[in-house]
């Protein structure tokens, strides 16, 4: 009967009823498509860092000076985090924990990279022609070379009015009036030797740089990690050999930072247009972009030697339908594009341009010299050859995810200047023929600021040199007798490491008991007496990452509390209404011997059959839109959703419990909502009942 | 719980009883010392024009505001002293009420009106109350419009169905504020006389009114004047008594 009575009410104040219902509905329908959302992109981030960086736990050293923050790393300086000594020791400890599946050395750096002009470019092709084949390209890089050396006495002419240093000005000038002479080529092929080394530390620093790269990467067991990250995937090129040095392109990382800056801007114009319908008319970024490219039209004609350019000249000349011979203003003519012309050029600029030009400073199979420090101070460098790109599998458009770069361990530890007992005499030779000398890092404080004047390292200005820029022949060199050794899985295996990643047998298990675990490794690794702590991937990732998730949660919530919060004003406001409308009825009932407690009753029936009402379809709804959704996936449409969707879609997932959350919100709303309205409509006097309406 | 056996036989008694209302700074003296005796199974009726107190009379006997001074007893019980849980289940056990203005709940049907009541009790069960409702809404003559609801029912019929639904606990007292203020003279005319026929089943009416025709058929009329009883006239012959059941009586 009380039921009938709410109902009815229900129905008799029906636009009432549905503006409540809707927001309790909508409410409800938000917790639960919410829920199915945080969940998944919980799932999401839980993707993207545990399976390109992090594994499920991450081992470091206990003796380390900050905390390992995975994602920070790559944004500020590199933490200190010490080392694990001897990486197979830990590997050994571990063989305890039967949950254990893989642990993957690593270790995160950083290091600068001088991005080579053209001219050094095709200094090193020239090189390569003469040493290595083929020789029929000598004569056309030799022209390109004179066509540099051309340009670049008309920006030393401009440089020398503002040079502080006449001189140096002077004799860079000459330096570069002697490599464009003929004299200087007739003598070439005599002893080449001699004349690549004048270009190179003559003529090669003259160049226009291309600017400086900071390269992140992760130093891993490569064979490892690709077997064990489960988004890796090689995008051009190939695996690094088992047992070989070398660098694999982050796709990401290759397209933001190493690819030819035009091609780059024009991808960016594109990625604006398809993925966020940006209009160049309307957007000053693209606009922008734009005009950069117009007046850097260096970046491609520079790179074009005489054959090539004409080429090139021709085919734009057609696509344009112009007969403008001057190349630069026939490319600045071509990269002027608008709304309307935009595909086409983009189109026809890599079908036109991009297979005359160098598209990325570093291609596969190019060696890439990193150039870095010891913790001491000490400068590094290693030659690794870059085998191919790779992609991770749905991140590809993710700047988190295309933070880092993977290079082989060894090279990693070389670089680092981490001690390596497995071949110290083939490191002494190294330096030895770098002109330098092997400082104790652990020492490296006494060595260089104090003790015996004979223990200071005798370092010569190659090592300085390399690092200023100025000539980085000796130290490459040094590097290159690197490059090329192999190594075994155990040397790998043995020295030491920054960190590891720990992946599980059962991933399920990451999930649900991640900390039993932690803390049984945990205890393997102190009963080995190793000083090395494990922490689960939610640390590892650092706050910049979990800031991100936590973000979204946070915004949830705040969502679900403001729709309550109107839910429950406009409940408690609808109901007062509704008691005020009833106070004869009420009257009546009381009068008639209805207890007090029998009006809250009537109150709380009337609430509570609108939310399980309301409540019902709003699950109903709910649940379809995330069954929806997580059919078709929520496209991400920036950068930092790609990483968050952990791919390129969201699909929310469905749970009994997020219904039961639902049920849990809705009811207390209404709990809270019906309270006020009860208690003043069981205060009503039965004496009311007297009073008539009219 | 009081008993005074002295004056159990009556089954309502007013003794001396005054009502104040505070209304704004000044005080309403709605009754300034009222006596009244009701028997079981009286007809009366309490007239006066408005404002009088008759309806603050009518409020005191029905449990639903006690007297500023003075002695209200309902079937042996002071009202006063009871709380307010125990005076509403006075009302539910001891009281009927009839309202002028009907006071049906609007959202159930006929049915459900008169078995309101009931449901509110614990102590009668589910045949038993579809019994008496059924038995009610028969003897209000209204079995045919029992799915209707009070917006679908004429004036007359929701007094009836009003009627059934303060009989329906059979309550020793009945109390009707103006039953028929809102109604033609015809169809007052047949509702005082369905009272009547109720009555003497021995159920105690006690009207409030200022119609002629309700005072017609009253056997007892007391009439009130500013809060004080100005005449109380028993044993009266009701007059106009259509029943041919009543006129033997």
């Amino acid at each position: 009967m009380l039921l009938r009575i709410a109902l009815r009410n229900l129905r008799l104040h029906w636009v009432r009823t549905m503006i409540v219902g809707f927001l309790l509905g909508a409410g409800t329908c938000l917790v639960v498509v919410g829920q199915g959302a945080i969940d998944a992109i919980q799932a999401g981030v839980r993707k993207s860092v545990v399976d390109t960086l992090s594994g499920h736990l991450q081992l470091y050293s206990s003796n380390a000076k900050d905390e390992l923050e995975l994602y920070q790393s790559a944004a500020l300086a590199v933490p200190d985090l010490d080392q694990i000594d001897d990486f197979a020791k830990v590997r050994d400890a571990l063989t305890t924990v039967p949950e254990v599946d893989a642990i993957i050395p690593m270790g995160l750096g950083r290091s600068i990279v001088w991005g080579e002009s053209t001219l050094e470019t095709k200094l090193i092709e020239l090189r390569r022609a003469i040493t290595d084949g083929p020789r029929d390209r000598v004569p056309s890089l030799i022209a390109h070379i004179r066509l540099l050396c051309g340009t670049l006495v008309g920006d030393l002419d401009k440089l020398a009015k503002v040079a502080a240093d006449t001189k140096e000005a002077e004799q860079q000038k000459a330096d570069v009036l002697r490599a464009n002479s003929d004299a200087f080529w007739s003598e070439f092929e005599k002893d080449p030797d001699t004349a690549l080394e004048f270009l190179d530390n003559r003529i090669a620093p003259l160049g226009l740089q291309t600017g400086i790269y900071f390269f992140n990467y992760v130093g891993t067991d490569l064979q490892s990690y690709g077997k064990n990250f489960g988004l890796f995937r090689i995008e051009s090129g190939q695996m690094v050999p088992d047992g070989q040095r070398g660098f694999l392109f982050n796709r990401f990382f290759y397209e933001k930072n190493v690819k030819n800056r035009t091609a780059r801007r024009l991808d960016e114009i594109k990625e604006a247009r398809d993925l966020a319908g940006a209009l160049i008319a309307t957007n000053s970024d693209l606009q922008r972009q734009i005009e950069r490219n117009r007046q850097q039209v260096g970046q491609i004609t520079d790179q074009l030697d005489a054959e090539r350019g004409q080429l090139v000249k021709a085919a734009l000349q057609k696509e344009l339908g112009s007969t403008e011979p001057d190349l630069n203003k026939l490319v600045g003519e071509f990269l002027q594009t608008t709304d309307e012309n935009f595909d086409a050029r983009y189109e026809a600029f890599y079908r036109i341009i991009a297979p005359q030009i160098r598209l990325y400073a570093y291609m596969v199979g190019d060696t890439i010299s990193l150039y870095g420090q010891t913790k001491s101070g000490y400068p590094r460098a290693v030659n690794v050859k870059v085998w191919g790109v790779f992609r991770y599998e749905g991140l590809e458009r993710s700047g988190l995810a295309g933070v880092y770069n993977l290079m082989d361990l060894m090279s990693f530890r070389d670089l680092n200047g981490m001690s390596d007992p497995i071949r110290p005499e083939e490191l002494q030779a190294i330096r030895e023929r770098a002109g330098i000398k092997t400082i104790d890092r652990d020492k490296a404080e006494d060595e260089l600021f104090g003790g015996d004047s004979d223990l200071v390292a005798e370092v010569d200005n190659t090592a300085f040199d390399a690092l200023a820029g100025n000539d980085i022949s000796g130290l490459r060199r040094a590097a290159q007798e690197a490059q090329n050794s192999a190594f075994t899985q155990a040397e790998l295996e043995a020295g030491p490491v920054v960190n590891a990643a720990i992946f599980l047998k059962d991933p399920a298990q990451a999930l649900e008991n991640l900390e039993d675990i932690q803390a049984r490794v945990a205890a393997a690794l102190e009963k080995s007496g190793l000083p090395v702590k494990v922490v689960p991937w939610t640390e590892a990732r650092g706050t910049l990452v979990s800031s991100l998730s936590s973000g979204i949660t946070i915004f949830f919530f705040v969502l679900v509390g403001i729709i309550f919060l109107v839910a429950l004003i406009v409940i408690v406001n609808s109901l007062l209404m509704s008691t005020m409308e009833r106070v004869q009825e009420i009257g009546t009932i009381r009068a008639m011997g209805a207890q007090r407690s029998y009006v809250v009753k009537m109150f709380a029936i009337e609430a509570g059959a609108m939310t399980v009402i309301f409540g019902t379809a709003g699950m109903a709804l709910g649940a379809a839109i995330v069954l929806a959704l997580g059919a078709q996936g929520v496209p991400a449409t920036s950068e930092v959703l790609f990483f968050v969707f952990g791919g390129k879609t969201l699909n929310p997932v469905l749970e009994v419990g997020h219904l039961g959350v639902a049920v849990l919100a809705i009811g207390i709303v209404t709990l809270f909502a019906s309270l006020v309205p009860a208690i003043v409509a069981s205060r009503i006097p039965p004496i009311a009942a007297m009073q008539a309406k009219e | 719980m009081t008993q005074q056996p002295s004056s159990s036989n009556h089954i309502v008694a007013l003794e001396n009883v005054t009502k104040d209302y505070p209304l704004g700074k000044t005080t309403v003296h709605a009754l300034r010392g009222v006596d009244i005796a009701l028997d079981k199974g009286e007809f009366a009726v309490l007239a006066g024009p408005s404002g009088s107190g008759k309806t603050t009379v009518l409020n005191l006997i029905g449990c639903v505001d006690v007297a500023t001074t003075g002695q209200v007893r309902i079937a042996g019980q002071d009202t006063k002293v009871l709380s307010e849980s125990a005076r509403t289940n006075l009302r539910l056990h001891t009281l009927g009420f009839i309202f002028q203005s009907f006071n049906l709940i609007p959202v159930l049907d006929l049915y459900q009106n008169v078995e309101f009541p009931l449901l509110l009790r614990n102590d009668i069960s589910k045949i038993e109350r579809k019994r008496r409702t059924l038995e009610l809404i028969e003897r209000v003559g209204l079995t045919k419009q029992m799915k209707q609801r009070p917006g679908e029912l004429s004036g007359g019929q929701r007094q009836r169905v009003a009627i059934a639904r303060a009989l329906v606990t059979r309550p020793a007292i009945v109390l009707a504020d103006e039953p028929t203020a809102n109604l033609d003279s015809a169809t007052g005319q047949s509702i005082l006389d369905l009272m009547r026929e109720m009555n003497r089943d021995g159920t105690t009416f006690l009207f409030s009114t200022h119609d002629p025709q309700v005072m017609s058929v009253a056997r007892r009329v007391i009439r009130i004047f500013d809060g004080k009883i100005a005449a109380d006239d028993h044993g009266l012959q009701p007059q106009a008594d259509t029943h041919p059941a009543a006129a033997a009586h």
